[in-house]
């Protein structure tokens, strides 16, 4: 049984994949909080729905920037997943905040991910 | 894995902010180092400075500790005529190390640490999370 071709579990993988890449990027702010001139970015926000339905491609492009703002310095997207313009200057707190909340997110989406595959496995008879 | 590369970005975060507490540490040390000859130098304050560096295989931008300069600016003198090494006016020049300034940078580099740890304990809850799923 190949999971990833249920729509549902694709589109949990996914979830989890841009979790784990705002991760990195909210890393990268707090690792530069103390970096003369650094601007700090985040990851452009999933839309679980459109993934869900399978609107969208992997890859999103991220919105052409208006004039003055700069693009992000490490490239438009990590992993596939776009960033947003620059925050300006990087605060600690509300960066930490962004951490514990994609990682209770993270923890949501894999319980989620465990609930549905007990569902399929008492669907198929063997109980969970 | 993206989750490693966070952890990684933290570390080297740790890593710079460990250089910097060095260096506070370094000027603390020596904020009444006088100069050893008369009328000359005393210890200067010393500054670290971090500069992002690209990781192109990773996409991301880490931190680096880059090269601790010494600051600039005048000394403060003490009249001090009987110290050995005053000038011939009888002045010593001090350190241009205040305390108070050390102490607040201390404290800056701490909570960054505290930040970035912070963020690796996020990415390992993640990762176990993710180890969880092979039991269900």
């Amino acid at each position: 049984m190949d999971l990833t071709q249920i729509p549902l579990f694709k589109a949990m993988a996914k979830k989890l994949a841009w979790l784990g890449a705002r991760q990195s990027v909210l890393a990268e702010n707090v690792a530069n909080a103390s970096t003369v001139g650094f601007q700090g970015s985040d990851l452009k926000p999933l839309d679980f729905r459109a993934v869900l339905s399978g609107k969208t491609g992997t890859l999103e492009m991220a919105a052409p920037s208006s004039g003055v703002a700069a693009a992000p310095p490490a490239g438009k997207t990590l992993n596939g997943f776009a960033r947003t313009a620059h925050t300006g200057k990087v605060q600690l707190e509300a960066e930490v905040l962004k951490v514990s909340e994609t990682a209770s997110d993270y923890a949501f989406t894999t319980s989620l991910y465990q609930k549905q595959l007990a569902m399929l496995k008492t669907a198929l008879g063997r109980g969970s | 894995m993206d989750l490693q590369t966070s952890m990684q970005l933290a570390f080297g975060g740790m890593t710079a902010q460990g250089s910097r507490l060095k260096v506070i540490a370094e000027n603390l040390a020596n904020a009444d180092s006088t100069s050893t000859v008369p009328g000359g130098d005393p210890y200067r304050r010393k500054i670290i400075s971090f500069r992002s560096v690209l990781d192109r295989k990773l996409g991301v931008t880490s931190v680096k500790a880059g090269q601790v300069q010494s600051a600039v600016g005048e000394f403060e003198r003490r009249y001090d005529p009987g110290n050995p090494v005053a000038d011939a006016d009888g002045y010593v020049k001090l350190p241009n190390v205040n305390p108070l300034v050390e102490i607040m940078d201390m404290r800056d580099a701490q909570q960054n640490y505290q930040a970035n740890l912070t963020v690796i304990d996020a990415a390992k809850a993640m990762i176990a999370r993710t180890l969880d799923l092979l039991r269900s």
